[in-house]
C-alpha cells in the first residue's frame, strides 16, 4: 500500500536524529515522541514548514525536498491538521475561524459554507458561541472546532498532534468517537496521531503503531 | 572598521532591498488572493484601513487644526497683517506639501505601527504563522498583503483630511484673530495648489503607508519564538519606520523639486 507520509534518513533540529517511518495509506496510526515539541517538528517537517538538515520527507507521494511554495501550498490543502490547542488564529472569532479556509479558497457558495459550518460544529458538539475569540474558549472547545474545521476541509490526511492532551475523560471519549466516524466516512482517508503520552495511545482507535526508527524519537 | 561599515551599508542595502519588494509583491499577491477568495482577504484589509484610519480620524483632526492654528500664527507674526493672500501661500507649502503627510504617517507609526509589529510577533510566537500556512493559505496573502495596502490606504485618507482640516483650521483662526476675508485666503490658496502639489502630496502618503505597513509586518514577523520579542520588534518598526520617513520624504521631495 502506498505510504501517505515517508521520512527517509530525517535529520532536524538536533531533536530528530536520523529517523525514518512511513505512514500506511488508509490507516489509523499513531506515533509516539518523546516531548510535545517532537510531535511539532514532525508536523512542520511533515507540511514542509520547516526543512530537514538531511533525508527526505515525502508527503502523499511529492517529494517536499525542492518543491516551491505553491507546489506545497497544494500539497498542504489536502492535508489537515489539529493542533494541541486547535491550531486557531487568536484574532478571528470561532466562526472565522472555521470557515477560513472554505472561504480563502472560494470552496463553497457562502450559503452552503454557512451551511457546512454549522453541520460541522453541530457534528462535533460544539456548544460555546460563535463570535467568541478562541481566547474565551476551553481547551476542549478550541479542539473542537479544530476538528471541525479539519472535518470542513476534507483531506486525504488528518494529523492529529497531541488530540486527547489535557481533555477529561468524557472528552476523550467523545473526540475519539468523533474521530473514529470521520476516518470511516471517506475510504483511503489517513489519520495519523502523534502523542508523547504512552496512556494516550492505548486510548486511540490505531490499527497501526508507527516505528520511528532514530535516535531521538521512539516507536 | 571599514569592512564594519562596509557590511553595515550592505545589510542596509540588502534590508532596504527587502522592503521594497515586499511592497512590490503586495500587488501581485492582492490580485492572486482575489482570483481565489476575496473575502477573508478583503476583511483584514477593511479592519486594517478602520484601526489605522477612521480610528485615529479625531487625533488626524484635532492635529492637524493645531497645525493650521500655529502655522498661521507664524505666518501674521513675521509678516504682520495686510498678508493674506501670502498665508493661504504658506500654509499650502508647508501643510499640504511636508507637514500633512508627515505627521499623519508618524501618528499612524505611533498609533498601529506599533499595534501591526506586536499583533504579528504574538501571531509568530504562538504558532499562529505556521496554523495558516499549515491550511496552504501564505501568511505573504492573508496577512502582509492586506495590512501593507490597508495602512497604505489610511494613511493616504488621513492625509487628505489633515490637509483639509488645517488649511481650513488655518483660515479660522486667521478670520477670528486677523479678519483675514476668505477671499483673500482662498486666493492665497489655490493660486499655489496645483495638481503637482496634490501629486506631491498623495505620493508621500502613499509611499508612507506602504513602507510602514511593511516594516511593520516584517519586524513582527522576524521574533524569535519568546515573548520578550515582542516589545522588541514593536520598538524596532517604529525606529525603523520614522527613520525611512525621513529618507522617503527627502527622495519624493528632491524629485519633485527637480
Amino acid at each position: 500500500m502506498e505510504q501517505t507520509v515517508k521520512f527517509d534518513k530525517v535529520v532536524a533540529d538536533e531533536q530528530l536524529q536520523e529517523v525514518s517511518f512511513g505512514v500506511p495509506g488508509g490507516s489509523m496510526a499513531a506515533a509516539l515522541t518523546e516531548r510535545q515539541e517532537e510531535s511539532y517538528l514532525l508536523v512542520r517537517l511533515m507540511l514542509g514548514l520547516a526543512q530537514p538538515l538531511s533525508g527526505s520527507v515525502t508527503l502523499l507521494g511529492e517529494p517536499l525536498g525542492g518543491a516551491s511554495e505553491k507546489a506545497l501550498n497544494a500539497l498542504r490543502r489536502q492535508v489537515a491538521v489539529v493542533y494541541p490547542a486547535g491550531g486557531l488564529i487568536s484574532n478571528l472569532k470561532v466562526w472565522e475561524n472555521l470557515v477560513l479556509p472554505l472561504e480563502y479558497f472560494s470552496l463553497y457558495p457562502p450559503k452552503e459554507i454557512e451551511e457546512r459550518g454549522m453541520a460541522a460544529l453541530e457534528g462535533v458538539g460544539y456548544a460555546a458561541g460563535l463570535m467568541e475569540l478562541p481566547g474565551h474558549l476551553s481547551l476542549y472547545s478550541r479542539k473542537q472546532v479544530g476538528l471541525a474545521r479539519a472535518m470542513l476541509l476534507n483531506p486525504r490526511l488528518v494529523i492529529y498532534d497531541e488530540i486527547l492532551t489535557g481533555l477529561s475523560g468524557d472528552q476523550r471519549g467523545s473526540i475519539i468517537e468523533i474521530i473514529r466516524k470521520f476516518h470511516r466516512e471517506t475510504p483511503g482517508r489517513t489519520s495519523l496521531f502523534l502523542t508523547s503520552n504512552e496512556d494516550a495511545i492505548r486510548e486511540m482507535p490505531v490499527e497501526a503503531r508507527i516505528a520511528m526508527k532514530g535516535s531521538s524519537v521512539h516507536g | 572598521m571599514v569592512a564594519a561599515l562596509a557590511d553595515k551599508m550592505i545589510s542596509l542595502v540588502v534590508y532596504l532591498y527587502d522592503l521594497v519588494e515586499m511592497v512590490l509583491s503586495a500587488f501581485p499577491n492582492s490580485v492572486s488572493a482575489i482570483r481565489q477568495g476575496a473575502r477573508p482577504v478583503l476583511s483584514v484589509y477593511l479592519r486594517q484601513v478602520y484601526f489605522t484610519g477612521l480610528e485615529a480620524f479625531k487625533i488626524i483632526l484635532v492635529t492637524a487644526l493645531l497645525i493650521g492654528t500655529v502655522v498661521i500664527t507664524q505666518i501674521i507674526s513675521i509678516a504682520g497683517a495686510g498678508s493674506e493672500t501670502l498665508t493661504g501661500k504658506v500654509i499650502v507649502w508647508i501643510v499640504v506639501r511636508e507637514l500633512a503627510p508627515l505627521l499623519t504617517a508618524i501618528i499612524v507609526v505611533a498609533r498601529s505601527g506599533t499595534a501591526i509589529a506586536a499583533e504579528l510577533a504574538q501571531m509568530k510566537i504562538a504558532g499562529e504563522i505556521d496554523y495558516l500556512e499549515s491550511l496552504g493559505i501564505p501568511a505573504a496573502s492573508y496577512l502582509i498583503m492586506p495590512r501593507i495596502l490597508g495602512v497604505a490606504t489610511a494613511v493616504l485618507v488621513l492625509t487628505i483630511y489633515f490637509e483639509i482640516a488645517a488649511v481650513l483650521g488655518g483660515f479660522l483662526v486667521a478670520s477670528l484673530g486677523w479678519h483675514v476675508p476668505l477671499e483673500q485666503y482662498a486666493q492665497g490658496v489655490f493660486s499655489v495648489l496645483t495638481i503637482s502639489e496634490l501629486a506631491v502630496s498623495l505620493a508621500k502618503g502613499t509611499l508612507f503607508g506602504l513602507f510602514i505597513g511593511a516594516i511593520c509586518c516584517r519586524q513582527g514577523l522576524k521574533v524569535g519564538r519568546s515573548v520578550t520579542y515582542i516589545p522588541q520588534a514593536a520598538t524596532r518598526a517604529v525606529m525603523q519606520s520614522l527613520f525611512l520617513l525621513f529618507i522617503i520624504d527627502g527622495i519624493v521631495s528632491l524629485f519633485f523639486l527637480l
